[in-house]
């Protein structure tokens, strides 16, 4: 099912022609995300290029009752820019423009669809960039950010999107154009913009965001401690914070990884070792290396073999770049891998882990593990064979129970990745019917008919079971 | 599961794609349109459609994998090391041999494919035909008159960006190196480069000797194959393969040096053109791939180039990184070489791996497409002559990108000449 002839030649008036699509290979393109279990496709696809176009756009399928869904890179590993029950699939691909780097306020006017490391690039030269760096980075943009609220390794000492978004400007469900925030800090009443970053798409369509501007630190330090057992690393990651110290970021990466990592780019990473640790601090050249040396001490007292300081730069950007292709490197290992998200108290962190093998074990997988240790936000990868139906069914059941594991310990379902499409159904285990009325209460006063992104976070209630497994979804790399 | 019209073809590679979508932000065509399915990541996921069978090899289904550059940036990108080129070329071989194909297409394939490329007596009588038009002044006449408008879109840009044609084979009027170097080393010369701008062939055997190699060119040796690789033509560059391979036998040569970035990447491949004709897919295609080396990667490693002297005055340099050296070859030897050498100043160019738009004749089929992506590429280097107005020289190694770039860099009256890294090198020996 396409566009009906008259909303089509709607669209057409508004847009042109040329970014209004519903032939059959465009609905193919885009019935899924980086979530490609499953896949549903769209009535069709439209492709804004300015606020104006879009909110006659917003105002057509509002008047007519066409659901619609915003959608960035598609990056997303949640489902959140599937389009469930035929939504319109609204690409923020043209609001790419960088409007302005203003220096003296530290902040950065954006298109949505400007990709994340575009805005750090365009800083650079001001000695600024924008925080919050996923490992999609390269490819994400600023509006799937703000609607997943992402993160990244530097997530641990300076916060997530929503500690790094200032203003937004943004088309409501019914094509009301409104503004959150501004280039100030705080805005009297309460915080909708904390309330919108993370929605999800579901509150409103983000058409230009004011990003907040870092300085770059003075000094970075990267440092690699090795472990022979993955509790030892847990320890000295708590112990770490415990002292007062907070790093820039603090991963982990497991045996499993490390051989593969050098099997693919070789980054020095000891064989043998079971875990290894990486640290790195970022502050002001005076005291660095003070807290260097108190990190070197702590590995040392949780039994590490090594702690490597980085020499250099490009010792720095190997290390870093093995953290970041460490799941491409374990195609190496398996063709298809099942990635999962749930984030728990990081002094958890050596129960849960020593739970997450053994459950895997169960079904006879070798779980593998790398991860933003710092914050407890676990990514357990589960290696499967995607042509094995069993082992699809397998992995989903070991997927959901790592979950478990994670609510169990007092954790939640999704540290960075959101809920979006695949996790909705288990909301009601983290909260109860009350709960849940309130959330969905709230998101009415933004999105009355749910005709924005729907069936997202919380399951439709008409047809909360018809979620089923298309295919089984390939490796993923976080 | 795998609909028939790949039967035999090996696509296994293709689960691969994790649906990441890292790549995107690295492709030419995605930046430019905007649309998922001309994204690297919306393109496998067609082509693995079509191999599962979930899809039917329609017009539309081509389309997409049709306006790829097969520029490769997205292997570059990708994390998970999905061959996109090997499977790219795969996949349109399936198309060709599957859809009917347009009138254009089916030209190209009778007369340009088959019969012109892999023919020397033809590129000379082209090559003729092309300088004896240029001395007479033809191509001007047809570039600034109203005749253009009668023309088809593809024969004027196919004018705009005609080479220096010599009207002569290098091969066949090689003359046997005077130089009984330390190494031996073949020269492979290619079908249109035969013909054309034939400085790029002298500056390289002037490189070579004054660094202590012998160098040989055979006579028997034929185009490569690329642009019929890139086209979906299979059995063609696979005759080609094995009449290269025949002509540079010689076992005492220590590698086959080419200075055409895309050549190069075709010559190294020849393992992946013959992976679904399994009967003739053996050892020595792969071990002749091994034998390849672009000329700069090869200076680089010897002793006779780094005791080279350079003249005294530096020159600033621009260079552009042809795709199929920086992510089919995967080397980025030749802009660290120029950056190395004491008289050439190399100033970056922002995005220089990024494709020009030449790939091979897609300039001339995708034309618009093609152009909008040298207008970026154009915008770069507007740019960053605006910050080094000293810098006079652009350089890179692929003859596609140099036609491309020269004419760009002339219709938007730059300051700048564009050469070929081995020419700029020639220049500033001592
Ligand atoms: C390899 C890989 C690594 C990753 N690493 C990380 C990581 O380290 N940390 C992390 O947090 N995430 C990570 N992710 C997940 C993903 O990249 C992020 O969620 C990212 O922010 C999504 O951006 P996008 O542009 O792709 O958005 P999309 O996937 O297109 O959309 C995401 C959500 O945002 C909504 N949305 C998009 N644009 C708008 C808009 N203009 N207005 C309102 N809503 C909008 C969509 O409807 C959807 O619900 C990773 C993903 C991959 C594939
Ligand atoms: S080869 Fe180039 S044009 Fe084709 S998908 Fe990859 S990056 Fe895009
Ligand atoms: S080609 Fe590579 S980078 Fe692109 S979507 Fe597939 S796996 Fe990801």
């Amino acid at each position: 099912m396409s566009f009906a002839p008259e909303i089509k030649g709607e669209l057409i008036e508004i847009l042109g022609a040329k970014w209004v699509k519903d032939d059959p290979v465009t609905l193919f393109s885009y019935r899924s995300d980086a979530l490609t279990l499953h896949p549903a496709p769209p009535m069709g696809v439209i492709y804004p290029g300015t606020t104006d176009e879009l909110v006659a756009c917003v105002k057509l399928f509002h008047h007519n009752g066409i659901s619609f869904v915003p959608r960035g890179a598609g990056t997303g590993l949640s489902g959140g820019a599937i389009p469930r029950d035929r939504s319109v699939v609204v690409e923020m691909f043209r609001f790419n423009t960088i409007e302005e780097i203003d220096v003296a306020n530290r902040t950065a006017v954006v298109g949505p669809g400007v990709v994340n490391l575009a805005v750090t690039k365009a800083a650079a030269p001001h000695g600024l960039y924008f925080v919050p760096d996923p490992s999609s980075q390269k490819a994400c943009t600023v509006g799937g950010n703000v609607g997943e609220n992402s993160g990244g390794p530097h997530t641990l000492k300076y916060g997530v999107t929503v500690n790094h978004v200032l203003g937004l400007e943004m088309v409501l469900p019914d094509g009301e154009l409104v503004r959150l925030g501004g280039k100030a800090w705080g805005v009297p009443g309460p915080d909708l913009l904390g309330l919108v970053v993370g929605s999800e798409g579901t509150f409103g369509i983000v058409t230009k965001v004011t990003c907040r501007l870092t300085p770059i630190p003075e000094k970075a330090l990267t440092m690699l401690g090795v472990f022979e057992s993955v509790a030892d690393a847990c320890r000295t990651v708590s112990d770490i914070i415990r002292n007062g110290i907070v790093p820039a970021a603090l991963e982990m990466i497991d045996h499993i990884v490390i051989e593969a990592v050098e099997k693919y780019i070789g980054a020095g990473f000891p064989l043998d070792a079971e875990a290894v640790l990486i640290i790195e601090l970022e502050d002001l050249k005076d005291g660095i290396e003070d807290e260097a040396e108190r990190i070197r001490e702590i590995c040392r007292a949780n039994n590490a073999r090594e702690v490597r300081l980085a020499a250099d730069e490009a010792e720095r950007a190997q290390i870093w770049r093995a953290r970041k292709e460490a799941f491409g490197a374990l195609g190496t290992i398996s063709p298809s891998f099942y990635t999962q998200d749930g984030v728990i108290p990081r002094s958890k962190l050596p129960e849960v882990l020593e739970e997450i093998l053994a459950c895997g074990k169960r079904y006879g997988f070798r779980v593998a593990n790398v991860f933003h240790a710092g914050d407890g936000n676990l990514h357990p990868l589960i290696p499967y064979d995607s042509q094995n139906p069993k082992d699809v069914e397998n992995v989903f059941e070991v997927g959901r129970e790592i979950l478990e594991i994670c609510l169990k310990a007092g954790g939640s379902l999704s540290g960075e990745h959101g809920i979006g499409l695949e996790k909705a159904h288990m909301m009601e285990q983290v909260y109860n019917q009350d709960d849940r009325d309130n959330m969905i209460a709230m998101r009415t006063v933004f999105n009355p008919d749910d005709l924005l992104n729907p069936g997202k976070i919380f399951p439709n209630p008409s047809r909360c079971s018809e979620t089923k497994v298309v295919r089984g979804k390939t490796g993923i790399a976080v | 599961m795998t609909a028939e019209a790949f039967k035999g073809v090996p696509f296994d590679n293709v689960l691969k794609c994790v649906h990441c979508g890292l790549c995107l932000d690295d492709c030419p065509t995605y930046r430019e349109l905007g649309v998922e399915q001309d994204s690297p990541r919306g393109r496998l996921y067609l082509m693995r459609g079509l191999w599962e069978g979930e899809l039917d090899l329609t017009p539309d289904v081509a389309a997409p994998l049709n306006r790829c550059l097969d520029c490769r940036a997205c292997e570059t990108a990708c994390p998970s090391a999905v061959p996109y080129g090997e499977l790219l070329e795969k996949a349109r071989g399936v198309i060709a041999e599957n859809l009917p194909q347009s009138r254009q297409r089916r030209f190209l394939e009778a007369v340009f494919f088959r019969r012109v490329l892999p023919s020397t007596g033809w590129m000379r009588l082209i090559s003729m035909g092309g300088w004896i038009y240029r001395l007479l002044g033809l191509h001007l006449i047809f570039s600034q008159t109203a005749l253009a408008r009668l023309l088809p879109d593809w024969a004027v840009r196919g004018n705009a960006m005609m080479p220096r044609f010599a009207g002569r084979s290098f091969k066949l009027g090689y003359r046997k190196s005077k130089n009984k170097g330390k190494h031996k080393v073949g020269l492979f010369t290619g079908c249109i480069m035969d013909v054309a701008d034939l400085d790029i062939h002298r500056a390289t055997v002037k490189l070579l000797e004054a660094s202590g190699c012998e160098v040989v060119v055979p006579k028997e040796q034929a185009c490569c194959g690329a642009l019929h690789v890139h086209n979906g033509e299979r059995e063609i560059p696979r005759t080609l393969a094995l009449r290269n391979e025949e002509a540079f036998k010689d076992e005492s040569l220590d590698a086959v040096i080419v200075n055409a970035a895309g050549c190069g990447a075709q010559l190294r491949e020849y393992g992946h053109l013959f992976s679904d004709s399994p009967e003739r897919n053996d050892e020595r295609r792969h071990d002749f791939g091994n034998r390849i080396q672009d000329i700069l990667v090869y200076l680089s490693d010897l002793e006779g180039y780094r005791n080279l002297k350079w003249q005294a005055k530096k020159e600033t340099v621009l260079y552009d990184a042809p795709c199929h050296l920086m992510h089919a070859q995967k080397t980025d030897t030749p802009r660290t070489l120029l950056a190395e050498n004491p008289a050439v100043n190399l100033v970056p160019l922002e995005d220089a791996d990024r494709c020009c738009g030449a790939a091979g004749i897609y300039n001339m089929v995708h034309g618009d497409l093609a152009d909008d992506i040298l207008d970026r590429k154009l915008d770069d280097i507007e740019a960053t002559l605006a910050l080094n107005p000293d810098a006079a020289t652009l350089v890179t190694g692929n003859p596609g990108c140099l036609f491309q770039i020269r004419n760009g860099v002339r219709n938007r009256g730059l300051p700048l000449r564009v050469i070929h890294p081995v020419q700029l090198l020639a220049e500033l020996m001592e």
